[in-house]
């Protein structure tokens, strides 16, 4: 009996990944000035709440140039997102917070163990957060909070503006428009 | 609680005593009443259907619920509104706003999840349980709307558990000629545009067909609260529907088919957002990015893309000496697709939910039987339907498969005095819902599914469900004096079965920042509830108030879940971590009163006023339940000027509405508090020009919000984003032309059915 009267959609074959822009993985990838790169990843495939995060362990005093990578790895092979962040970098931008890292995007803070500083720019001159500087400035530990902002024009005026990082400094992310693609949590440790 | 349900099922059983005792008294009563109310004369159809004529204009007087028609006159002033805001006049219903520029109502409390809705005797299968999901009905292809206040399962079936909303075209045609409406409508609020037309056609060489053609464009840019533009809130809505019907003797059939279809932006303050943000922006008194906001038509992402077709076919058989027998067909096939803000290089829908219903009703309304004094009248009935949902997207629901039928029976006995109805139904879903491999994993993995619930099929996992409920109803009329004050007294239960979002949703929300956890193993939940309603109507006083007080067993609850040592649950998603929601099963209780009067409503002045009461809580720990609509008291003094020359039914009208803060709302649970009270003014000015050949020009203006004042609704979606829109002003010009070549009479008596009345609607009771 066939019951899809009218349509061709059929109830029995669900699709549940029609058209998305699905991000399952944000790597960090810290390449110190000499030596192998050191790659930690925060991972959730099933979607379940329960995401594999790595504890990022930086050694002390190094500096690092960090690269921010962001996957879909429900595809195989895996789908490098990352590519069309930096295609439309002026919609978007990563920026770094917690208590473990000072930079344009956090306040003060209490000695925290790493200092960020951006290392790319788009069109505009504006930062983008893909390739980014870190020193590790001092031993401790904290959080560091990797956050892609999709920030798309709004009735045709650009939301990606000079300055956002130094507003989620004094406000939060609540003070900038645009929608949070991804916000992960990594655990930081210097020894 | 079973000692409510037993009190309540003691209360049907004292009903039927409380009338034989009252038929004891009427047995006095004087004998040309009970002729009066003899229909039982089927020799002729049209007698029945100049029964059914006034029967219509009754209906509000015979349901032993509060029930309140909205005329075509009084919808003709809300013309430019959806049909949600147009029946909002009615004290008990409120609205609740999706995403700006569309709205659901609200019953007693029960949004539109507990609602049903009819469109021409057809229940409308939407995707309703989405908070920002419309109701997908032409506002102008409604000719009157009728609200039924409380619970009416035993009659419309699953769902009805606070109340029904039926919608009914204008009547066809019933004598040859043409008639035909135009409309247009201007709305400050978003420079909104519309025009509709209407043309009804019944040939004279072709004796018993009827025609209709209908349509509408209307197009809207961005709404503005008091203090800024909503962006990106313009919309896009066409309709389009036709009609044929066809009688000959004493079968009449109708065929008709519409086309409902609307492109609206989402608003921009509605983003995905972690609850920290979403915290910190609801105490901001502006929303972000509202500075670079404009009046635009442009619809940007996000958007939602709606679309509902319906085709319905019904034949109705006057049978002599036995009854109606209806039997409608109905398809129906809502496809609603959403597209978020994502990168360029995806270009399609990130939801795409398709809705396919089937359904066949069949019922039968016996001729009124004499039993002594009094008179029988009722009917049984079957309805049954199959659906289909497919759902492509982002994980949220399963697609599913359900069959359904139920068989119901009422029967009334009218006396002089006093009429009695009661009724009873029973329900069976069946349902088959079909998980992703993935979205199956993850209800194992929580353990809220085991890997044995459900079938593996190859290309999904099988999950099976069947469930059976049972209503029951009986109403009380009392002619305490006759037409001046009547007295109702209704007790009727309604169930509804659990929807594929209560069951099986497991992901975050597109609208809010929760992630909201599905469970498999709800039931339905049945409400039980008593309402008595008392009616004045004196030559210079109309009145009415109605309490209520419902029971719902395992009401399902949508609320955050707490973890084991009693604080918030959480997940940790890629967009950061959201507080658990979890739709539970809990006894609640729902209870209030509303009402309202009109002082001298044929005097050239006439005032009038009304409010409304509801409160919900959960029974075991007497926690208010979210989202109730809170207290509202509403008055206006209406001027009724009297005909200058061929200006006819001039009104001039101010009143105002307070709506008061939530003050019985659950801020633990809550994502943010109530919003504070406000008072809304509203006025509107309207005449109708008679031109010549009964052709007719209809100008009103009408207005909401004329004070500009800034508020947020407690029921709506939006208040956790942006104020509601601000000051409204509604221009509409309507132009009726009527062209009947053998000439046309008011007094013609009908020869075509009413089309308002449908055979689940409460029969005739007197002539």
């Amino acid at each position: 009996m066939s019951l899809s009267l009218f349509g061709c959609e059929d109830a029995q074959n669900p699709d549940d990944l029609n058209e998305q822009e699905f991000i399952t993985t944000v790597e960090l990838t810290f390449s110190p000035s000499t030596g192998d790169p050191l790659v930690f990843a925060w991972t959730d495939l099933e979607g379940d709440g329960a995401p594999v995060v790595d504890t990022v362990q930086l050694a002390e005093l190094e500096t690092y140039s960090l690269s921010v990578r962001f996957l879909n790895e429900l595809e195989d092979p895996a789908e490098d997102i990352t590519v069309e962040v930096a295609e439309e970098s002026a919609q978007h931008q990563v920026f770094l917070t917690g208590d473990a890292v000072l930079g344009p995007a956090t306040g003060a803070g209490t000695n925290p163990p790493l200092e960020h500083a951006y290392a790319d720019q788009d069109a505009a001159g504006l930062p983008i957060g893909l390739s980014n500087d870190i020193d590790v400035i001092g031993p401790g530990g904290g959080d560091l909070v990797v956050t892609l902002r999709h920030l798309p024009p709004e009735n045709d005026a650009a939301t990606k503006v000079a300055g956002l990082a130094e507003t989620v400094a004094s406000d939060g992310f609540a003070a900038i428009p645009g929608d949070t693609d991804a916000q992960v949590t990594f655990p930081v440790s210097v020894q | 609680m079973v000692s409510f349900r037993t009190a309540w099922l003691l209360l049907c059983l004292l009903l039927p005593g409380l009338a034989l005792a009252q038929s004891d008294d009427d047995d006095s009563a004087d004998p040309d009443d009970d002729a009066a109310q003899d229909t039982s004369d089927p020799e002729q159809h049209e007698h029945v259907d100049a029964t059914v004529v006034v029967v219509a204009k009754r209906a509000a007087d015979t349901d032993t619920r509060s029930r309140v028609e909205i005329t075509e006159t009084e919808l003709e002033r809300t013309t430019g509104q959806d049909v949600a805001e147009a029946i909002s006049q009615v004290a008990g219903v409120t609205v609740a706003r999706g995403s700006a520029d569309s709205s659901k109502p609200v019953i007693r409390g029960q949004h539109e999840r507990r609602l049903l809705v009819l469109f021409d005797g057809v229940r409308h299968e939407s995707q309703k349980w989405g908070a920002d999901h419309a109701t997908e009905i032409d506002p102008f292809a409604a000719g009157a709307i009728s609200v039924i206040k409380g619970a009416s399962g035993v009659r419309y079936g699953p769902d009805a558990i606070g109340g029904v909303v039926l919608v009914e075209p204008p009547k066809l045609l019933s004598t040859p000629g043409v008639d035909g409406v135009l409309t247009l409508v201007g709305v400050s609020q978003g420079w909104r545009l519309a025009g509709a037309a209407r043309l009804d056609f019944a040939p004279a060489k072709l004796p018993g067909f009827v025609v209709r053609v209908e349509g509408n464009y209307g197009r809207g840019s961005s709404l503005r609260a008091p203090d800024y533009v909503l962006g990106n809130t313009g919309s896009q809505v066409w309709n389009a529907g036709a009609t044929l019907h066809y009688h000959r003797g004493g079968v009449h059939l109708t065929a008709s088919y519409s086309h409902y279809d609307l492109r609206a932006g989402i608003f921009y303050g509605i983003a995905s957002s972690t609850p920290a943000e979403f915290a910190s922006r609801i105490e901001a008194d502006t929303p972000v990015g509202a500075d670079s906001w404009t009046v635009t038509p442009v619809i940007d992402r996000p958007y939602q893309s709606v679309s509902h077709d319906r085709v319905t076919l019904r034949g109705e058989f006057f049978l002599a000496r036995a009854g109606t027998l209806t039997a409608t067909y109905a398809f129906q096939h809502n496809h609603r697709q959403e597209f978020e803000q994502v990168r360029a290089s995806v270009t399609g829908p990130q939801y795409d939910f398709t809705l396919r219903t089937h359904s066949l009703d069949v019922s039968f309304a016996h001729t009124s039987i004499p039993v002594g004094a009094a008179t029988l009248r009722g009917g049984l009935g079957v309805s049954s339907s199959f659906q289909e949902n497919v759902f492509a997207g982002i994980p949220l629901v399963p697609n599913h498969r359900a069959l359904q039928a139920g068989v119901f029976g009422y029967e009334r006995l009218s006396l002089p005095r006093l009429d009695l109805e009661i009724g009873a139904r029973y329900d069976h879903q069946g349902r088959a819902s079909f998980l992703s491999d993935s979205a199956f994993a993850r209800h194992v993995g929580r353990g809220t599914l085991s890997a044995d619930d459900c079938e593996d099929t190859g290309s999904a996992a099988r999950c099976g469900l069947a469930f059976d409920t049972g209503s029951l109803s009986a109403g009380l009329l009392l002619h305490v004096v006759p037409d001046v004050i009547d007295l109702k007294v209704d007790l009727s239960s309604a169930s509804r079965f659990p929807n594929g979002d209560e069951l099986y949703m497991n992901g975050s929300a597109p609208t809010l920042p929760v992630y909201a956890l599905g469970d498999p193993d709800l039931g339905p939940e049945t409400t039980w509830g008593v309402s008595p309603t008392l009616g004045l109507r004196l030559p210079w006083l109309h009145a009415e108030v109605s309490a209520f007080f419902s029971y719902i067993d395992d009401y399902i609850y949508f609320a955050p879940e707490l973890g084991p040592h009693g604080t918030p649950a959480f997940d940790v998603t890629v967009r950061g971590a959201f507080p658990r929601f979890g739709y539970r099963p809990v006894d609640s209780l729902f209870y209030g009163v509303d009402g309202g009067f009109t002082l001298g409503p044929a005097w050239p002045v006439s005032l009038r006023a009304g409010g409304s009461l509801v409160r919900g809580e959960e029974l075991a720990t007497g926690s208010p339940l979210l989202f109730t609509p809170a207290d509202r008291l509403s008055g206006g003094v209406r001027v009724n000027p009297p005909h200058v020359g061929p200006l006819h039914d001039g009104y001039i009208e101010l009143s105002g509405e307070y709506v008061f803060r939530q003050r019985h709302s659950n801020e633990a649970a809550d994502l943010a508090p109530a919003p504070d009270g406000a008072f809304l003014l509203r006025a509107g000015i309207g005449a109708i020009l008679h031109l010549p050949n009964e052709n007719a020009l209809h100008v009103g203006i009408e207005g909401n919000n004329l004070l500009n004042t800034r508020y947020r609704e407690y029921t709506s979606l939006l208040r956790y984003y942006a104020d509601e829109p601000g000051v409204e002003v509604r221009l509409r010009v309507r132009f009726e032309f009527h062209q009947h070549p053998r000439g046309r009479t008011l007094d013609d008596p009908s020869t075509v059915p009413d089309p308002d009345h449908h055979p689940d609607e409460p029969l005739p009771l007197r002539l």
